[in-house]
């Protein structure tokens, strides 16, 4: 027997939980192999010398992977917040606690999107210039 | 939290899932941590993801593979049964898919240790 959501707030994070999860599943396979397994387009050859650095910085300077990866984050993030107040629900009862370990996990997610979001964002094409230029 | 109870492969199956979950929440925040070093420049950057290189970190990472290989794969077998109706063939979907995971923990483990994969 299949089960359904039903509505209220505690059934839409059930159900969300496992629509990010399996986007996740996902989402985390293609991030894996494109950062562990394939050399950045732009790197050419096998004798590209290029540091983890440089990979770095060219994987995020193409647009749709940097938007892969801040969608990526996002649901991460949105899942793992989701899962920490799981558990929270379970194991704290006092109504005090209760709402001030809520507001601790929702202002977590939304630090670690921001710094997520900060390191990201700005890499892109003459991110490898502007830090040559920046250390002479 | 761990009630007088009958543990069934569901229950074990939960626990180490939210076991599971915690561990790698705290992987995506120091994750997310060491990204912010592509700000200061080649040598930090290089320097702090090598560090990663290091044996203890390369024992993490095996652990933090496992941990996320389980995740994954109980969180589709949660899928299975809560949305595939396949609740009744949920002790041989447990074992099967916890065997598959195990086989692959053993290949992806070492793969890491070995420095195949970095």
């Amino acid at each position: 027997m299949a089960v359904r959501a039903t509505g209220n707030a505690g059934h839409w994070s059930w159900y969300f939980q496992r629509v990010t999860g399996i986007a996740l599943v996902l989402t985390l396979a293609a991030h894996f192999a494109v950062n562990h397994f394939m050399r950045p387009p732009e790197a050419g050859g096998a004798d590209w010398a290029g540091s983890l650095y440089h990979a770095a910085v060219l994987r995020l300077s193409n647009p749709l992977y940097k938007g892969f990866e801040l969608t990526f984050l996002m649901l991460a993030t949105y899942h793992a917040c989701n899962g920490l107040w799981a558990i929270g629900r379970d194991v704290v009862t006092r109504p005090l606690a209760r709402t001030a370990l809520f507001m601790l996990i929702v202002l977590a997610g939304f630090a670690l999107a921001v710094v997520g979001w900060t390191a990201i964002l700005p890499i892109d094409q003459d991110w490898l210039a502007r830090g040559a230029a920046a250390t002479q | 939290m761990f009630l007088r109870y009958k543990w069934e492969t569901g229950m074990l199956a939960w626990a180490m899932h939210r076991l599971t979950g915690v561990a790698v929440t705290f992987y995506l925040f120091l994750h997310v941590y060491t990204m912010t070093k592509l700000h200061d420049g080649e040598a930090a950057y290089n320097t702090a993801v090598s560090a990663f290189s290091q044996p203890m970190w390369k024992a993490a990472e095996a652990l933090l593979f496992g941990a996320v290989l389980y995740h994954a794969v109980n969180g589709v077998r949660i899928v299975l049964v809560d949305f595939f109706g396949a609740a009744r063939q949920q002790r041989r979907l447990f074992w099967g898919m916890m065997g598959a995971s195990a086989a692959a923990f053993v290949l992806g483990s070492w793969l890491i240790i070995s420095h195949a994969v970095h």
